[in-house]
């Protein structure tokens, strides 16, 4: 039922939803409490320590920002596959990644200084440049996908240009960054990169309907009246999405093309499917996090490739397993 | 009272006219068939009335207004299409119906009235007992009933068709017939591609024969059903009866009298 419930399926409904929202939560406490330090939320509240708390907030920070990085790819994620009618499609099919490792990699060899604003320029110029093509071709979506990896192609070849004249500590750096590293984020923009996803999941929420109508294909979405201002909306916010992540904590695949297709077995329509691609993005992500900070400690995997390897596997599993769904 | 007035429409893709120069004017209340051989001309016309293809030259008027300057939305408030789908999604056919309601919602927000809209389209079209089924697990026929109870939702003053009786068995071909039927005598203006001529001639009021595209014929089906009407749109040759349930015209087919030389011009 989509528009009224039951009685039985109202509280059944408030149980899933209830578990949904809970399981982040529990995830959460768990990851807070793991580290090299033995520090627990229960014994900041005992021991009122000024160094536990400030260790429990240091990993806060970083839970935190795992969650809202996670959320912003899923969501993306979501938005790009229905966009593009493509469900290989994710934040980075357009060459997001590959600009901002652009910028990323040049402020790191160069200034080594501002790296997530010349990784947020090397984004925004990405996504500029497939915007000025998608509108000439009328947001051919095989098109959009053509160009886009295109521009990957030409971007990485400059990232890969830049690396042959620096320096092996310069290139190692610009490496860690390119495969997706929270120990890199910088909490100081912790608030305004939370309150920058979560405006732009609201946006995209609001334009959900628009987004089932348009995964039906051009044609279905030229006959219910959807114009190019709607689906131009939603290309920036998926796009900026992915380019503000991308420039607080790099590269980190996967998120964004796996979260969507976990969630879609759940749910199609997108006014379910977008929230709950953005909790399950956000709480992979903190596992990832977690997993990469702690499995070989004192060292940290990045967390990009804990999303790649484990991610990868999970996805090989769900595939098997659904494949009549997928 | 005139719905659409085209006027010398031309269309083409990458430079190949499809549509050459149609002038055509659709009142409020027909039942169009549109007839013809694969590649006339038909589903471009078509997507051209829908506003899926602009054409190259020509207007096409709606209530006398410029279908250009009508804004997308609101012209999806009067005119509705089904068509193939491009893309089946495992969508339920209630929520897939409920789409056809997006052009009268605002931020997709749907009140009482517009889930009694929905509720009425799939009782109409009688998929009550599909509602919770996944649009995946359909039949095509079950499918194109879906698909026009969505345009149904859409609460339209005219609904296009292309080909909706394609690869169905003739119980399907006349449930939805009737359905379209239904939905005629309720006032609403039908416009559908079809290419059994029977059908078209059993349930249309007009039928446009479109070949090469450029309009053949456009008529009553007993004025425009004849041997020779028929011999000219499809360059083949059948025996034209009359029903005798109906007295509507009646093509029947005479094997091995294919005109190649003409078919090849």
């Amino acid at each position: 039922m989509i528009y009224y419930y039951g009685g039985m399926e109202m509280l059944k409904k408030i149980a899933l939803w209830a578990s949904i929202l809970l399981l982040p939560g529990f995830i959460a406490a768990i990851a807070l409490s793991m580290g090299p330090t033995d520090v627990t939320i229960f014994s900041v509240i005992n021991n009122r320590s000024s160094i536990t708390a400030a260790i429990l907030l240091l990993r806060l920070q970083r839970v935190s920002m795992a969650f809202i990085v996670g959320a912003a790819l899923a969501t993306s994620g979501c938005i790009f596959q229905a966009l593009l009618k493509n469900p290989l499609a994710e934040p980075y099919t357009l060459g997001v990644s590959s600009g901002a490792a652009l910028g990323a990699t040049f402020a790191i060899i160069f200034t080594m200084n501002w790296i997530s604003a010349f990784a947020f320029c090397g984004a925004l110029f990405t996504i500029v440049v497939i915007y000025v093509i998608a509108k000439k071709i009328q947001f051919n979506t095989t098109a959009i996908i053509l160009a886009g990896i295109s521009m990957s192609f030409v971007l990485s070849s400059s990232v890969l240009l830049l690396f042959a004249f620096s320096k092996p500590d310069a290139i190692h750096k610009a490496l860690m960054w390119l495969s997706g590293d929270l120990s890199m984020a910088r909490f100081e923009y912790l608030q305004l990169l939370g309150w920058g996803v979560l405006l732009l999941i609201v946006i995209a929420l609001l334009f959900h309907r628009q987004l089932d109508i348009i995964s039906f294909g051009s044609r279905f979405a030229a006959i219910h009246g959807i114009g190019f201002w709607q689906i131009s909306i939603l290309f920036w916010i998926a796009s900026l999405a992915t380019s503000i992540t991308v420039a607080a904590a790099g590269i980190i695949g996967f998120i964004g093309l796996i979260i969507p297709h976990a969630v879609r077995l759940l749910k199609t329509e997108h006014s379910l499917l977008i929230p709950l691609s953005a909790i399950a993005g956000g709480t992979m992500l903190v596992v990832a996090d977690t997993i990469g900070r702690t499995i070989v400690m004192p060292y940290e995997i990045p967390c990009g490739i804990i999303t790649g390897f484990f991610g990868g596997i999970f996805f090989l599993i769900l595939l098997l397993k659904q494949r009549d769904a997928l | 009272m005139k719905l659409f007035e085209c006027t010398s429409i031309v269309c083409s893709y990458t430079n190949i006219p499809v549509i050459n120069n149609i002038s055509l004017t659709i009142n409020n209340g027909d039942f169009i068939g549109i007839i013809g051989p694969n590649g006339a001309g038909k589903s471009t016309l078509l997507k051209c009335l829908a506003r899926i293809l602009a054409p190259a030259s020509g207007t096409i008027y709606y209530n006398g207004s410029d279908i250009t300057a009508i804004p997308k939305k609101q012209y999806a408030q009067q005119v509705a299409t089904v068509m193939e789908i491009e893309h089946l999604l495992p969508y339920t056919v209630e929520s897939f119906v409920a789409l056809g309601r997006f052009p009268h919602s605002s931020f997709g927000r749907y009140d009482d009235e517009d889930i009694s809209i929905i509720d009425n389209a799939i009782a109409y079209c009688s998929i009550n007992t599909i509602k919770n089924k996944k649009l995946t697990q359909l039949s095509s026929g079950e499918l194109q009933r879906v698909n026009i109870a969505r345009a149904l939702a859409q609460s339209t003053q005219c609904i296009l068709l292309d080909e909706p009786i394609s690869h169905l068995d003739i119980r399907h071909t006349i449930a939805i017939m009737d359905i379209l039927k239904n939905l005629h005598r309720r006032g609403s203006t039908i416009i559908t591609i079809i290419h059994d001529i029977n059908i078209a001639s059993e349930y249309c009021s007009r039928i446009i024969g479109l070949k090469q595209g450029t309009i053949i014929f456009d008529d009553t089906p007993e004025k425009c059903i004849t041997y020779h009407t028929i011999e000219k749109l499809f360059d083949c040759i059948c025996l034209v009866y009359n029903n005798p349930l109906s007295n509507k015209p009646f093509v029947y087919p005479v094997p091995g009298h294919i005109q190649c030389n003409k078919h090849r011009q």
